[in-house]
């Protein structure tokens, strides 16, 4: 689904952001790519969808080698993905629906036939009763849950998350962990996920890339291996510690500051 | 605050001061060309309505004020969107909008009314010209000021710029753009009396002009009044458009709140 080599990133007069960068993501795979702050783990989603084009190297997406993409292609590789930012970025003139049904008018896709779609989805994530609200009626976990079915609506083969639940309170946030593996399980889409949060990455993920800032690299790729559906009683196994541990001195080794 | 003891108090409040107003220019034998007391500025203001008078002039200038300030507003809605969506228009016009805008636009009425006459559109003219630069300066800001996230969450969708400009720029400088009117309307109506200062056949600014002509102090205060009334009017008019659609703004929220908290 997703396969990148050698990939670099640099901006002129600063150490590379990202240098060289090989890995892959299955397809419906459930990848979080972890990493302390600055190690570069949103340029690299950023490239993913072409908001930025590497400096080297190649990425390809869906089969499609995007970093040398026309302009005139872009668009049709972003109907394929789907993107969570870390804000849920809600237009407060659109009612819930109307927010959910954004990318369906941005791409002409016909709201009738993505109504039923959207009800579906909003069902999923337990907002049924909610389509007709306002986006500041409701709380901040609703509200990425409405940009989680906003992401999902158009039906795109990958979903890109960029640290979604870091602004929610811990609760809220295990609340939404929880939802989007059952969300995963259900849709069986591709997700990449970033987080600098250790134990959530291996609470979820099939497999943990750790990055490591300065230059921005991949220092490992775990796989983990845990049964699904997780509960958060697996945080407590000496299973789920070894794996963080394990993490944990990777970022303390390459110096790594909010580990 | 709005309890009917508060009420009661400021209606009492009100009568006071009218009446010591009435009582000390009776007391200290005040000409009325320099102070008239209440009682001959409500005759004054009966006369004006039941002969026709006021009305007619009354007409003549909301006529002329609504006309500029419909102009004046679709103007700089129009120029203000121009130069936030073009570089080159920016370039080219801002300098001299900019020099424009420091200058007191009231000042410009003697010639416009050179220009355009005594009539109407000379006065339309002026008041749409002061109407006017509220709504270029926050049609520009508006547009300009949509948050970077939306729009990188709109490009991510795959949305062309013209869909990026209605969906997201447009909505977005609504507050920008109500905040404006709220001024231009306003605005508008300054510009109005100011033109028919200068010289006119119609309107409450003329009317005042020569009852200073004539020393009716009391008729000039009964004008002032139905001057205020109608720019509360209008603004409140404003304010209601704005309310209906601006239901989604923060702002507007929280002013709505509060009135739900002191009602």
């Amino acid at each position: 689904m997703i396969k990148l080599f050698h990939v670099k990133k640099v901006y002129p007069g600063d150490p590379p952001v990202l240098d060289d960068i090989t890995m892959r993501v299955e397809k419906g795979e459930f990848v979080w790519l972890t990493g302390p702050s600055g190690a570069g783990k949103s340029t690299l989603l950023k490239l993913l969808f072409c908001a930025e084009l590497p400096s080297s190297g190649q990425i390809i997406v869906g089969g499609r080698n995007i970093g040398r993409i026309t302009q005139g292609a872009v668009p049709y590789l972003r109907r394929n993905i789907g993107v969570v930012f870390q804000a849920p970025v809600l237009f407060p003139w659109r009612t819930v629906l109307d927010n959910v049904l954004l990318p369906i008018d941005v791409q002409g896709l016909g709201r009738d036939r993505f109504l039923p779609v959207a009800m579906d989805l909003l069902a999923l994530v337990g907002l049924r009763e909610f389509e007709r609200r306002y986006p500041w009626e409701l709380s901040g976990g609703m509200q990425q849950r409405v940009a989680i079915t906003r992401a999902l609506v158009h039906d795109p083969a990958m979903l890109l998350m960029d640290e979604p639940f870091g602004a929610l309170d811990a609760m809220t946030r295990e609340h939404m962990n929880l939802e989007l593996q059952r969300i995963w399980m259900e849709k069986k889409k591709t997700v990449f996920f970033i987080t600098h949060s250790i134990p959530e990455a291996v609470f979820l993920a099939d497999r943990v890339l750790v990055m490591t800032p300065r230059p921005g690299r991949i220092v490992d790729d775990l796989a983990i291996k845990l049964p699904r559906p997780r509960s958060l009683d697996l945080m407590t196994t000496p299973e789920f510690g070894a794996y963080t541990r394990h993490i944990r001195a990777l970022f303390n080794v390459k110096g790594g500051l909010d580990a | 605050m709005r309890s009917p003891k508060n009420v009661a108090l400021s209606v009492l409040l009100f009568c006071a001061s009218v009446g010591a107003w009435e009582g000390l220019v009776r007391l200290f034998e005040v000409p009325a060309f320099i102070l008239p007391p209440p009682s001959q500025v409500a005759l004054a203001l009966w006369r004006g309505f039941s002969s026709g008078l006021y009305v007619q002039h009354l007409s003549h200038t909301l006529l002329e004020t609504m006309l500029g300030f419909i102009a004046g507003s679709a103007l700089g809605l129009i120029l203000g969107t121009a130069v936030a969506l073009s570089r080159p228009v920016e370039f080219f016009l801002y300098p001299y909008i900019v020099m424009f805008q420091s200058l007191p636009k009231v000042a410009l009425a003697p010639l416009i009314v050179v220009w355009f006459g005594l009539g109407l559109t000379s006065k339309v003219i002026n008041a749409a010209l002061i109407a006017f630069f509220p709504l270029l300066v926050n049609t520009m800001v508006g547009l300009r000021s949509a948050d970077e996230e939306r729009v990188s969450l709109m490009r991510s969708l795959a949305a062309s710029e013209r869909q990026i400009f209605w969906m997201l720029r447009l909505p977005n400088s609504l507050p920008f753009v109500m905040a404006g009117l709220d001024v231009a309307m306003i605005f508008a109506l300054i510009g109005a009396i100011v033109a028919e200062f200068v010289g006119a056949q119609k309107g409450l600014g003329m009317l005042i002009q020569s009852m200073n002509f004539n020393m009716d102090v009391s008729g000039q205060f009964s004008i002032l009044l139905i001057l205020s009334v109608v720019g509360l009017l209008l603004n409140r008019g404003v304010m209601m458009i704005r309310k209906r659609v601006l239901f989604w703004d923060p702002s507007e929220k929280e002013r709505i709140d509060q009135e739900r908290v002191s009602a």
